[in-house]
């Protein structure tokens, strides 16, 4: 379980999340508006996923120094590192590369989630 | 900030995105997502990474280079800098997109990434000159500078936002474990395009030695850049070592003499910019050197972004000792320069006496991006050097033909970016075109034409002897792979475009197929508006009747 510490921040930065979801989807509506809405939602979709999740929530460790805009931004060029460093070595795995947008987020998200467990630890 | 101008920011931040994506968006993809062929593709360095892209897409593995661009070898290895591969083909097997809109999707968003994390470099200067210097960055979708993806310069488009990156890390590199995020930055930046990873260690060892010069204590850095660069190391090793044997050995230039063209676009300072702009920059770099000189004075760290923008500057001007790279990175000037525009409009607003004055930088800056927004913004749309007959042809060649099957292509008119040609997966040669013209303009049909194989020799086929030791294919049969007299009848297909610029030439080819039709030689086996595919019914027979 979660302590109750980081329960709001996780709340808030949740809030927070969410709204650039739905912004980044209106940006996307806007930009490619000849697209039919349900494609614009999956790729949306999937670059939350690929390219925004894995690096916000890493950088995010460094919370308090830095502002949402600045995580955010850094963040996605972050995802951009991990999952093209991370995908070099799954590549010497010979795993096929339909994978990797699946395997890199949650193994990265996995890894960040044990960090935060053992820093409540201590 | 007060809350209201953070939330002001957020807005404008939001405002200019949206006009850099739709903007991006229009020119690249004509506002969709999805296409029936690669869209928006205007030269051969995109193509050749499409094909790239294309092969891990299918394969699912990019070890080693398809036997049809190794000229039937296969063992050759994929020496390229491989980010772009992965992160287009895995997102769109993810996203369920073709591979080619994946390209264009990831590409147009590192693209439209670059003046962002510039804004959050100048940001840490004061945020209202990151606000000012916003606008400027819509240049990027101008000419030449958007040449830079239109022209598929995809490796160094993301060598160079991972730079900016990592310049964003370095003035506080010794936050508690911050060196980890900067060394995947830092490997990422190698496995992307090298260059700019040297410009990021050059900007490093600048800075540490300006805060020596500062007597700062810098021991406190090497706490911080000993784990980075042993991570780094690490990350990088394996792809290293083929880089060194590869890109480095053969392509990598130790003369130090002036170069002033590439193969892309050049820009030059006085041509591409107006002289309002001109004149902007200018007053900008010089005020620079006023803030630096003064921030070394007052012992403030005012100097770390006019350090790094004119860092930047110089980097984009070392072509005259030699580095040909220079010339390519002056195609993001837009981005590189936005603190010398942001500096002016900053230093004009500090002068400024009002109680509104909060207000002014983002209303500026919406203000200066209409502007040039009105001035430069074309709805241009134009699918680029594919259509949808010829990419008819490419995926009935990819479906229907044998994978050992050689395919010869006569003239078309986009085939001069002859790179494409890998998209059919198939070993593929093409007809010189002016080799061609000669026997058109005297009425000969040809069995022999001068037949240029297509081959990726960046790399001249290098493979691996041992972990450290490589052989190269192609110098140890160099003729094997250049152009030469060929009999055209030892190919299994031939493609033939019916329409041309040159129309004689297109006429060329309709007789070329008719021959082989009418004297039962060969069978028609894919035909559209644009293009006939002929099959050759007896490969290394006498295809034509004629000598």
């Amino acid at each position: 379980m979660i302590s109750n510490k980081y329960l709001p921040i996780l709340q808030e930065e949740g809030k927070k999340l969410l709204l650039f979801f739905v912004a980044l989807l209106i940006v996307y509506l806007i930009a490619y508006s000849t697209q039919d809405i349900w494609t614009v939602i999956r790729v949306v979709a999937s670059l939350f996923w690929f390219l925004v999740l894995p690096g916000f929530v890493t950088i995010s460790f460094w919370r308090e120094q830095f502002s949402f805009i600045e995580r955010l931004i850094i963040g996605i060029v972050l995802s951009m590192a991990i999952a093209g460093v991370f995908s070099y070595f799954l590549n010497l795995l010979n795993l096929h590369v339909r994978w990797y947008g699946w395997i890199i987020p949650t193994v990265v998200l996995f890894v960040d989630g044990i960090i935060v467990y053992f820093r409540k630890e201590k | 900030m007060s809350l209201k101008q953070s939330s002001l920011e957020k807005i404008i931040l939001l405002l200019f995105f949206i006009a850099f994506l739709f903007t991006g968006a229009g020119l690249l993809s004509d506002h969709a997502l999805i296409h029936s062929f690669p869209y928006g593709i205007y030269a051969m360095d995109a193509t050749s990474h499409l094909s790239f892209v294309q092969t891990l897409y299918q394969r699912g593995n990019f070890t080693y280079l398809p036997a049809y661009m190794a000229g039937g070898y296969t063992d050759a290895l994929s020496a390229n800098p491989p980010v772009i591969y992965y992160l287009t083909a895995s997102f769109a097997h993810l996203a369920g997109i073709p591979w080619y809109d994946g390209v264009s999707i990831i590409m147009l968003l590192a693209f439209v990434l670059l003046p962002f994390v510039m804004y959050l470099i100048i940001h840490r200067f004061h945020p209202a000159a990151a606000l000012f210097s916003l606008p400027v960055a819509y240049l990027l979708f101008a000419n030449p500078f958007f040449s830079s993806l239109s022209w598929g310069e995809y490796p160094f488009i993301l060598g160079v936002l991972f730079l900016l990156a990592g310049l964003w890390f370095v003035p506080v590199i010794r936050l508690s474990y911050l060196w980890l995020p900067l060394a995947l930055i830092l490997s990422a930046n190698f496995l992307s395009h090298a260059s700019e990873f040297v410009v990021l260690i050059g900007f490093i060892i600048v800075y540490i030695l300006v805060e020596y010069f500062q007597k700062e204590k810098i021991k406190s850095y090497f706490k911080s850049l000993l784990p980075l660069f042993i991570v780094t190391g690490i990350m990088i090793a394996h792809y290293f070592i083929i880089f060194k044997n590869t890109f480095a050995k053969l392509q990598l230039s130790s003369s130090f003499k002036p170069i002033f063209t590439a193969g892309y676009l050049v820009p030059e300072f006085l041509n591409n910019f107006p002289v309002i702009l001109i004149v902007i920059f200018g007053i900008g770099i010089f005020l620079s050197g006023l803030i630096i000189l003064n921030s070394f004075k007052n012992k403030t760290k005012n100097w770390i972004v006019p350090v790094m923008a004119l860092f930047l500057l110089i980097i984009t001007y070392t072509n005259w000792i030699g580095q040909k790279r220079a010339l390519q990175i002056r195609l993001l000037w837009p981005v590189l320069l936005m603190f010398f525009f942001g500096v002016v409009f900053y230093y004009a607003w500090t002068k400024i006496k009002s109680a509104h004055k909060e207000w002014i930088p983002a209303l500026g800056a919406v203000c200066i991006g209409v502007i040039l927004l009105l001035t430069y913004y074309t709805p241009f749309t134009h699918a680029g050097l594919l259509d949808q007959y010829t990419w008819e042809s490419f995926t009935w060649i990819q479906e229907n033909t044998p994978p050992e099957a050689t395919i010869l292509f006569f003239h078309g008119d986009v085939y001069n970016q002859h790179t494409m040609l890998n998209l059919v997966q198939r070993r593929t040669f093409r007809v010189k075109s002016e080799d061609q013209v000669q026997k058109a303009q005297q009425q000969i049909l040809s069995r022999t034409f001068f037949i240029l194989p297509e081959t990726f020799l960046d790399t001249w086929l290098a493979y691996r002897k041992s972990l450290f030791e490589f052989g190269y294919h192609y110098s140890e049969n160099e003729s094997l792979y250049q152009g030469r007299e060929m009999d055209i009848c030892q190919f299994d297909y031939f493609v033939l475009t019916k329409a041309s610029q040159a129309q004689p030439l297109a006429e060329y080819n309709i007789a070329i197929g008719q021959h082989l039709l009418e004297n039962k030689k060969g069978e028609l086996v894919f035909n559209n508006p644009l293009i006939a595919i002929v099959r050759n019914l007896h490969p290394g027979g006498d295809c034509l009747d004629i000598k």
